[in-house]
């Protein structure tokens, strides 16, 4: 099980609806992956920052987090997943 | 912060003495010509409370490290005045009006700053005063309406030169606990919607003028305060049995009201400017700037609505694909995007205050403000002449409620058919909304006098202008003296 932050832009001009693409992130990496909104102190597996458009520049360096995966497409989507999933894969090899 | 439900329920308790249509209000809260402008305010809430937005809608208080709503916040660097534009147009694509709190922020980041120089100059202790008031507006999440424009009479006097001394907000008397002020402001957006009121001095002052050199700020229903709702065009449209298609924007929408201030009391402790006339044009100066830069946000997210519809009409119309009405969306698009080049310009120039906030390029935000005095009109010509004329022709929603009726509506008023006739009608009369209706009110005269005139702009923009450098280069270029 990986721990996750989800973080989005302010969502100013949004070329996508980014809330429905997590809704996606959250349904495909089930029960694999928990999400939860960042909190301080806690060390997470993986940071995902879903931002409208390529404009936020944002790092969110106070969240502590050994990955960041950056949405900033409706197509960015597979790709992050695919990665997402080789971290699970990993992490369950880790744990056998 | 508060939520929506607990600003709602906040200003339930307020006792305001406000008037519509010649009668008391005695429920602004549920009051259905009121209520859309208060649901416009409620979205500066809401949306504090939503991940989504939270990167632009809150911030970290530079006074208690505790998060707050962006709309309370002083801006720290250039990124939190470009965080404020885009909070703006994020509001204005939710909302399609104008959601008022804007006016708030903006006076309590221009009086931060002038209080902190007057202080400095004078050894009054305002800036102290202010920083009190603004803690408590941050943790309580208040809403605070800022009132500057007065009345304003014989507009060649000054304050003092006026034949009715009241016609600018003005000090009547002194007490050894704080001041009574007498006066009027007008065009205040979303006094009704506020806990409090932050009251600027309007013009630059003069000796003589010290009395009308004020600034304060009391709550909204402080004794001696009457408020007379301002009149929208098809603002009784609200109030029909049918109120849905006819008002464009069932949700949301926006106020302004005429504040009267008869001998209401103001505590030393609440007191902001007090007779430093010298201090009264930087306060204008930086309102107005901030104001100005405000402009390319909101209005740009309204455009942003007003384009969509625009888009929608063509496409329910079957015209999307004629070459001259995507021409037309592309304009539309050009002009509301030059808006937004503004706004976030003005705010990447921004430079920190001697108090520690950040304060726009002056030039820029008068700038951005000069070219909204002019390109919602062209957004809203082109939106009217891409809607055609059923925009303002089209039945009623009565009529079309009615079933005999109704078939024919149905049938004469199809485009493409497979778009349900009622859609096409509702997108027609946002249309009308947005550019003749209650909503135009915030998108077009605002645009064109809210945060001054044309005009004052035009004084900022030469008096910022730095012609002298300009001639330098050319002289040097031309190869004279």
């Amino acid at each position: 099980m990986l721990r996750a932050a989800i973080k989005f832009c302010g969502g100013c001009n949004p070329r996508y609806d980014r809330g429905a693409r997590y809704a996606d992130f959250q349904q495909r990496l089930a029960p694999s992956v928990t999400f939860e909104l960042p909190r301080e102190g806690v060390h997470y597996d993986f940071l995902l920052i879903i931002t409208g458009c390529h404009a936020c520049h944002y790092e969110y360096e106070e969240i502590e987090a050994e990955r960041r995966f950056y949405c900033t497409a409706y197509e960015d989507f597979e790709p992050i997943i695919r990665e997402i999933e080789q971290l699970i894969h990993l992490r369950e090899e880790t744990d056998k | 912060m508060m939520t929506k439900e607990q600003y709602i329920e906040s200003l339930r308790k307020l006792n305001l003495n406000l008037y519509m249509f010649g009668k008391k209000v005695e429920d602004p809260v549920d009051n259905p010509v009121i209520r859309p402008s208060l649901n416009s305010f409620a979205a500066t809430y809401e949306l504090a409370e939503d991940p989504q937005y939270e990167d632009l809608m809150v911030a970290t208080s530079h006074l208690t490290g505790k998060k707050v709503n962006r709309f309370t916040h002083m801006h720290q660097s250039t990124d939190d005045l470009i965080k404020k534009v885009k909070m703006q147009r994020l509001l204005g694509q939710k909302t399609a009006a104008c959601f008022q709190r804007c006016v708030g922020m903006d006076a309590m980041n221009a009086v931060f700053s002038s209080t902190y120089e007057t202080d400095e100059a004078c050894g009054t202790k305002y800036h102290e005063n202010f920083l009190k008031f603004l803690q408590r507006v941050q943790d309580e999440d208040l809403a605070v309406d800022g009132a500057m424009t007065d009345v304003k009479g014989d507009r060649s006097l000054s304050p003092s030169q006026q034949a009715d001394p009241d016609l600018f907000v003005h000090v009547v008397e002194r007490t050894a606990d704080g001041v009574y002020v007498t006066g009027a402001k007008a065009h205040q957006t979303g006094f009704v919607n506020s806990h409090e009121v932050l009251v600027m001095p309007t013009i630059s002052m003069r000796e003589g003028d010290e009395d009308y050199a004020i600034s304060f700020a009391v709550p909204t229903d402080s004794k001696g305060i009457t408020l007379i709702y301002g009149r929208q065009s098809c603002d009784t449209r609200k109030l029909e049995e049918y109120n849905d298609i006819d008002v464009g924007n069932k949700v949301y929408g926006g106020h302004e009201v005429l504040v009267i201030f008869d001998r209401v009391f103001v505590p030393n402790d609440r007191i902001f400017l007090n007779g430093e006339v010298k201090f009264a044009g930087m306060i204008v100066e930086r309102f107005a700037g901030y104001h100005r830069q405000s402009y390319g946000g909101c209005k740009v997210g309204v455009g942003d609505v007003l384009i969509g519809a625009t888009a929608l009409a063509g496409d329910m119309a079957g015209s999307a694909k004629a070459s001259h009405v995507k021409d037309k969306l592309i304009e539309m698009v050009h002009l509301n995007e030059t808006l937004y080049c503004c706004g976030i310009a003005c705010s990447s120039q921004g430079t920190k205050t001697k108090a520690g906030n950040y304060l726009i390029d002056l030039l820029l935000a008068n700038v951005c403000k000069q070219n909204v005095t002019r390109f919602p009109y062209e957004i809203a010509r082109l939106a009217q002449d891409l809607a055609g004329g059923l925009m303002v022709t089209q039945p009623s929603e009565a009529d079309y409620r009615n079933p005999e009726l109704k078939p024919y509506i149905e049938k004469y008023l199809k485009g493409v058919a497979s778009v349900p006739t009622e859609d096409r009608m509702r997108v027609l009369r946002l249309i009308e909304n947005m550019t003749m209706g209650t909503a135009a009110v915030g998108y077009l005269p605002e645009s064109m006098h809210g945060a001054g005139s044309p005009q004052a702009q035009r004084i900022m923009i030469s008096r910022q202008a730095n012609m002298e450098m300009k001639k330098d280069l050319a002289r040097k270029i031309a190869r004279i003296g």
